[in-house]
């Protein structure tokens, strides 16, 4: 583990000028501010750097702005997109006088849930190994304004540009749904992703694979290998952050919004997760698909409480436009070794107890990974400390089950509004240990409602005017 | 002893006239030398010979042992007492006894009361020996007149005391199930001999203190001036009891008094209340402990309230269907008892303890009783022999059996009391020397009918009892075993059964709802039969399984003990060796399961803890309620512990942890009332601050370098730490403060990382558990303010700027942790300050002012309905708006040792608060505390509000105290309980503060 003499010996060995503090605002998007390379010594690890919390969205209200973020020396990384030598610190926020960790720090609240998960004793150690599925476009282009609206985005590869007269038009574009995953030419990102590969990888971020995805206009995903719970949302923000400075960078543009185009598969990113304890895989075991008690629980955990962990792990209106029965969505609230629209799936690929692990399919990469990470651990933890029973397994007698059955399946919600519903009536799991506070939840279900949910009802919709104008 | 000395001594004693007719008399006594050896003592000592008429009593006497002959020696005037002819055949009533003495106690006014006792005792010891000894009374009867004679010395000691104890602290009151004012009252329950009504002449007397009711002595005037806790008051009593009973003076004691069978034995209270005997005896006693109170008999003190414990143990003491492990314990005990007698060389010499003894006969009864009684409540008899009776009347003994029981029994007592007759020792082994048990032959009076050889015709007659108990005990325990091995059933833990089975099993075994308890009782049954692959495991399972079952059938909340079991044998089964260990700790398996169904939050310690449950039992039987002292000693060991910082935050957790599992036991136990436990979880509290802020010191300085000199803070404890009322999870509010010292900015940011260590201990989650949350909003500017504020800035603060909320706040305020003298400065200086500011503002100004705060709380009540109780209309923030308020207005300092009830009754006796409005916050105050203190206890969440389903509010209900009726009833009752106790409140709020025009709340 880097300890903070190891981060200024960093400093001095690569030339860094630059110090650039990072922190996860409520939502999810990164934000930074910068200080000169002097600036850091040995005491800014424990005294921090003070900014003005008031604007960050879902922090402080104005009167009680002044906050401070404390540098992680573990995350640091040089920046390789900044022409200037800098440094990258993953930070903490803390409140200046007492020096109590903020609250509203999603990071806080992800490092809670593993104090939390250690103080249970089931296990001492959480791994997720997210997977950020991803658009490569060329050109994105969207307004609305009182007479107006429209969004426009393309894609070299787009399967729409295959009568477009380009002069010559060579083709080899993937077809809807069928982007997993020829060879190039069919594959027009192959080096772009390796160059994202090499990028990340430079930045301590370990990577398994990368490949095409299902969607034809350049839907891609870069697997990164598994890390404990606040290591691994740390890799995901730097992971959209390299992924999108690298399109930047050739002229591309990246997009983690779930659903960007009609009629083929959105984004998700699907996470596995493992307990361990001990050095030993906990979820390993003689059940079902070579799963442990343990792991059987916290699937159910999770299946119960995957209506109200919607609105955090699929936390957008455009998450509910990709959590649509067929397209391989994972909507109904099962598990299953082959199933894939059930939303946990057991991967068979290796018998290894140490791989044993689960994947469930409904979070998409506009979620806050350390809210989300955090909600997933506590519902999961729930399932194992009640014994929640997960029920039969979705592919047990999957020939049998007509529509009829599949309707006794319960499904997730079908819109961001639901899902908050569901929130507002189930977050006691998420309350243990201080994990999440009531003002965590409450904050999130009203700035979800006032500034997402209500806005987006108050704006006709361009189909709208396709199915109604003739009225 | 020849022929010749005797006739020698008679003729030198004996005025001429008298030797001839007395000498054939003498010659029959069991040791004539010492009656006559006596007769000389006596001459020289009273310068004269008995009375002629009184002289056949004095030989009878002297000549069977030399105790009751020095007893005479010592008090002539004893013998004056003794009917010439010997006591009449008539028994003696209590009440003939009660006069005696009472008239006894006049004649001797002048003399130390416990002396007097001591003397009344001797007469009446001699009265009963005499007429034992002339055979006018038999052994029945010899042994009812003692136990009698301890009944009334006891009885009489207890008003004794209550005298002096009434002057000084008023009488105990307490409030009966219907809440109202009642007196608590004391009583004395005998156990052992004296229980059974069959006591020796030299036996200890077992006792057992036992207090109706908690509650609170009335004062001495109506001021309540003296006033002190009902466990106070009879604690005290117990022990002037037991002084003067017990105490030993120049003439010895009353009567030796074992208090080792009360709850928690040599550790327990002395005196403990009704209920908690009960709790106790329902779910921590061992076997033995249940055994030994089929002898229990109210004896002295409050009757009535000793037969309620009487009646409340019956159904513990004799269950409906017997565990057939509490007999073969009685067995086990036996060999424990055989084994040491051999080792000591006694078993052939005791016949109390050794084979074919007393004490075998006695257990032999007591197994067919507990075997039996449940079934047949008239086997449940104290008195042995009443019980051999009733045994044989139905069946359980045959007539042959029972009269050779009988005549054993009689003959063994009779030797025992004729051995301790001698020199009024505690004995029951026959004396080794020859002359000597020759003796105690001759005062069985066997040589009247074997001349000669009553040495062997005594041994005889010993083998041949000894032979009857000997056979019945091993036909006793014998047929426990069998019937046990026969009973064995399909194990509900361990064997396959089909779920109807298993409903039906649970059922039996008392669990009302067996659906419910079905998934956990699965749950379990499949970690255990995992475990049960090791055969250690698997035997330890089989005995202890019963046991768990019954145990589960008698909590309180079967479905709640179920769940938290099954978790706790998970996380034992984690551990190696884990859930044997607690297997085969057979006597703590029913107090744990008995906590796990009281408290998810006591079980959610004991299951990340499992090693706490090893000490479980000291636990339940520590003496007193730890204080501030006792913690700060436990916690602050570790400040002196090797490793880093960080080891010694997690070691202070865990200690914490055992801390608040030990309290939460002792509250579940009613060993504390929630007054006391409350201070108790402030002190745990305090002293966990003490020592943070200690640790947090250390290093301060640099590694390896002392802290400078002149760092220096105090914590002030604010809120409920402020008012010693911490509960469960109570947050910790908390205002730092230092000396203001100019040019010292180095050392006031050294306090500051000082303070922000002390929060990051105190707050942060790690695996251990965390300590407390903290609240640091209340200092001055609220979460802007600077983290620490000298004495003379908050001093600044409250002149010019604090508002009327922050001044009621800091009137709570109470140093708590880091340096005394400055919290203490601080806390004095801010209540002068503040209580003069308040009345400079004047009575509008402030009623304004509270009434505006109080209307924001009771809209965000509104809003909020999870917060309806703490914030609502009528609820414990009005109550304590109101003791701000007429603090503030009429400029009252706060009493010593402050809380809400102490400044209830301060300001009722300055005539600030009205009678009424005082006695309705009082209870308003206990009820909703309770509700609260419970919803935490059980549920481990404050009372946000009162929850929805019935099924929750009657073990509220249950728990705070309410006698049981149906679900339904409980918890209407207490929704009106509740709602009576809010308006009550909203009505004293009008009264005192003014009308108050927040809304209802809906």
């Amino acid at each position: 583990m880097r300890k903070p003499p190891d981060v200024l010996k960093l400093v001095k060995d690569s030339d860094i000028k630059i110090v650039d503090l990072r922190f996860m605002d409520m939502p999810g998007l990164w934000q930074h501010f910068s200080v000169p390379a002097h600036e850091l010594t040995e005491g800014s690890f424990e005294e921090g750097f003070g900014f003005d919390g008031s604007s960050i969205r879902g922090f402080q209200a104005i009167h009680e702005s002044d906050m401070l973020v404390v540098p992680d020396a573990e995350s640091a990384f040089v920046d390789g997109f900044t022409e200037v030598p800098t440094l990258d610190l993953i930070c903490n926020v803390v409140d200046p006088v007492t020096k109590e960790r903020y609250g509203r720090d999603p990071r806080g609240i992800a490092q809670r849930a593993e104090n939390y998960l250690q103080y249970s004793k089931v296990a001492d150690t959480a791994y997720f190994g997210p997977e950020a599925e991803f658009f490569i476009f060329d050109d994105v282009r969207f307004d609305q304004n009182a007479h107006s609206g429209f969004y426009y985005v393309d894609s070299v590869e787009g399967q729409w540009n295959s009568g477009k007269d380009e002069r010559p038009n060579l083709g080899y574009r993937p077809r809807h749904k069928e982007g997993y995953f020829p060879v190039p030419p069919h594959d027009h990102f192959q080096d772009l992703r390796s160059e994202m590969v090499l990028n990340l990888e430079r930045a301590g971020i370990q990577i398994e694979a990368h490949h095409h995805e299902v969607a034809t206009g350049g839907q891609m995903e870069i697997d990164m290998r598994y890390d404990s719970l606040t290591r691994a949302a740390d890799h995901v923000v730097m992971y959209k952050y390299i992924v999108k400075n690298t399109a930047i960078k050739r002229g591309r543009t990246v997009t983690f919004m779930p659903k960007p185009l009609f009629g083929d598969n959105g984004s998700g990113m699907h996470c596995h997760q493992s307990l361990w304890k001990g050095g030993k895989n906990l979820f390993a075991g003689d059940g079902y698909g070579g799963f442990s008690p343990i792991g059987l629980h916290y699937i159910g955990g999770l299946l119960k409480h995957s209506p109200a962990l919607a609105a955090i792990i699929a936390p957008t209106t455009n998450s509910y436009k990709r959590l649509t029965p067929g397209f391989e969505a994972p909507v109904n609230l099962a598990y299953s070794r082959r199933n894939r629209s059930a939303a946990i799936r057991i991967p068979m690929i290796s018998t290894s107890p140490a791989a044993k692990r689960l994947e469930y399919r409904p979070p998409d990469p506009s979620c806050n990974p350390y809210l989300a990470f955090a909600a997933m651990l506590m519902a999961g933890l729930d399932g194992v400390e009640n014994k929640i029973d997960p029920g039969k397994p979705l592919d047990k007698d999957i020939y049998g089950l007509g529509p009829k059955e599949l309707k006794e399946i319960p499904s997730l919600p079908g819109s961001l509004d639901e899902a908050l519903n569901h929130l507002e009536r189930d977050h006691e799991f998420l309350l243990k240990g201080d994990v999440f506070t009531e003002d965590n939840i409450r904050m999130w279900i009203d700035y979800k409602r006032e500034r997402e949910v209500n806005p987006m009802r108050l704006r006709p919709h361009p189909y709208e005017f396709a199915l109604y104008f003739d009225i | 002893m020849s022929e010749a000395t005797i006739d020698a001594l008679i003729a030198a004693s004996l005025p001429p006239g008298e030797s001839s007719r007395l000498a054939d008399r003498v010659e029959r006594l069991p040791d004539p030398a010492g009656a006559l050896r006596a007769l000389q003592v006596f001459r020289a000592e009273t310068g004269r010979l008995p009375d002629p008429s009184r002289l056949p009593n004095f030989l009878a006497l002297a000549g069977f042992s030399p105790y009751l002959a020095s007893l005479l020696i010592q008090e002539p005037a004893f013998l004056d007492s003794l009917p010439p002819g010997g006591p009449t055949r008539e028994p003696r009533t209590r009440e003939d006894l009660e006069e005696d003495l009472a008239r006894f106690m006049q004649l001797n006014s002048g003399c130390e009361p416990s002396l007097v006792l001591r003397r009344f005792k001797k007469r009446e010891i001699l009265r009963i020996a005499l007429s034992d000894i002339l055979r006018m009374t038999d052994l029945p009867g010899v042994t009812r007149d003692l136990s009698l004679l301890a009944d009334v010395l006891v009885d009489r000691a207890v008003r004794m005391a209550r005298t002096s104890l009434d002057a000084r602290y008023g009488r105990p009151t307490c409030r009966d199930d219907q809440g109202h004012l009642d007196e608590a009252t004391f009583v004395v329950v005998a156990l052992g001999k004296l229980g059974g009504e069959e006591l020796n002449y030299s036996s200890d007397i077992d006792l057992l203190y036992l207090f109706s009711r908690d509650g609170e002595t009335s004062g001495r005037d109506l001021s309540g001036e003296g006033s002190t806790s009902n466990r106070e008051f009879f604690t005290r009593l117990a022990t002037e009891i037991t002084r003067l009973i017990a105490g030993t003076g120049p003439e010895g004691q009353v009567f030796r008094i074992d208090l080792g069978l009360r709850p928690g034995g040599k550790d327990g209270d002395i005196t403990v209340s009704l209920q908690a005997a009960l709790a106790y005896y329902r779910n921590w006693a061992e076997g033995w402990e249940r055994q030994a109170l089929i002898k229990a008999r109210p004896a002295s003190g409050c009757l009535a309230a000793g037969r309620r414990f009487v009646e409340g143990v019956e159904p513990l003491v004799y269950p409906a269907r017997p565990d057939p492990y509490t007999i073969l314990e009685i067995g086990a005990m036996k060999d424990r008892i055989d084994a040491r007698l051999s080792s000591e060389g006694r078993s052939d010499t005791d016949i109390k303890l050794g084979r074919g003894g007393i004490r075998e006969l006695e257990f032999g009864v007591q197994a067919l009783q507990l075997q039996h009684g449940g079934k047949d409540p008239w086997l449940r008899q104290g008195n042995t022999l009443l019980a051999l009776h009733r045994l044989a009347d139905k069946g359980f003994l045959g007539y042959e059996e029972y009269s050779g029981l009988s005549k054993a029994y009689v003959f063994l007592r009779e030797l025992e009391h004729r051995l301790q007759l001698g020199q009024n020792r505690q004995t029951s082994t026959l004396p080794a020397d020859a002359g000597e048990l020759r003796r105690v032959a001759r005062r069985m009076g066997l040589h009247e009918q074997a001349p000669g050889r009553e040495v062997e015709a005594l041994l005889e007659a010993l083998d041949l009892h000894r032979e009857v108990v000997r056979r019945f005990y091993d036909s006793v325990t014998g047929a426990v075993a069998q019937a046990r091995l026969e009973d064995e059933r399909d194990d509900l833990w361990l064997d396959r059964m089909d779920d109807e089975t298993l409903r039906e099993r649970l059922l039996r075994s008392g669990i009302a709802d067996p659906i419910a308890a079905l998934r956990p009782v699965k749950l379990t049954r499949k970690l255990l039969q995992q475990a049960a692959a090791a055969p250690e495991t698997r035997r330890a399972l089989r005995k202890s399984g019963p046991a768990l079952l019954t145990a589960v059938g008698r909590s309180g909340n079967p479905r709640r003990a179920l769940e938290n079991l099954e978790r706790l044998f998970s996380s034992l089964a984690a551990e190696k060796q884990g859930l044997l260990s607690l297997l085969s700790h057979r006597e703590i398996l029913g107090p744990t399961v008995h906590l796990l169904g009281r408290s998810d939050f006591l079980a959610g310690i004991l299951i990340r803890r499992p090693d706490i449950l090893r000490t479980l039992e000291d636990r339940g039987r520590i003496v007193r309620t730890p204080a501030r002292a006792d913690y700060l000693r436990t916690l602050g060991r570790i400040l002196r512990h090797k490793g880093d910082a960080r080891a010694r935050a997690a070691e202070l957790r865990r200690r914490h942890q055992e801390a608040l599992a030990t309290l939460a036991i002792r509250d579940i136990n009613r060993q504390a009332t929630l007054r006391e436990v409350l201070k108790g979880l402030s002190d745990l509290a305090e002293a966990t601050l003490e020592v943070t802020v200690r640790l947090a010191r250390q290093g301060l300085g640099g590694p390896g370098r002392a802290a400078p000199p002149g760092l220096r803070l105090a914590a002030l404890g604010l809120g409920r730490l402020g008012y010693r009322e911490m509960d469960y999870g109570s947050d910790l509010d908390l205002v730092f403060v230092d000396e203001a010292r100019p040019g010292s900015a180095a050392l006031r940011s050294l306090t500051r990382v000082w303070c922000e260590r002390i929060v990051r201990n105190l707050s942060s989650l790690s695996r251990d558990g965390q300590l407390y949350r903290v609240d640091l909003r209340l200092r001055p500017s609220g979460g802007e303010g600077d983290l620490i504020m000298s004495v003379e800035g908050l001093v600044d603060y409250f002149r010019d700027t604090a508002e009327v909320w922050e001044m009621q706040s800091f009137l709570k305020a109470r140093p708590v942790a880091g340096e005394p003298a400055l919290g203490g400065r601080a806390a004095q200086t801010l209540e002068t300050l503040i209580l003069e500011r308040g009345s400079h503002l004047g009575t509008d100004v402030l009623r304004a002012a509270v009434n505006d705060m109080r209307q924001r709380l009771v809209q965000e009540a509104q809003r909020d309905a999870r917060r309806s109780v703490k914030l609502g209309a009528g609820g414990l923030f009005d109550i304590h708006f109101i003791i701000e308020f007429l603090q503030l207005r009429h400029g009252v300092p706060n009493p010593p040792d402050k809380d809400t009830l102490r400044l209830l009754t301060h300001l009722h006796r300055l005539g600030y608060l009205s009678e009424t409005a005082m006695q309705a916050l009082y209870e308003a105050y206990l009820f909703f505390r309770a509700l609260d203190h419970e919803m935490r206890l059980i549920h481990q969440r404050p009372l946000d509000r009162l929850p929805e389903d019935d099924i929750r509010l009657a073990e509220i209900a249950a728990a705070i105290g309410a006698s049981s009726a149906p679900v339904g009833e409980m918890a209407a009752h207490l929704r009106e309980t509740f709602e009576r106790h809010t308006q009550a409140v909203r009505r004293a709020y009008g009264e005192t503060i003014g009308p108050f025009t927040g809304r209802p709340r809906g």
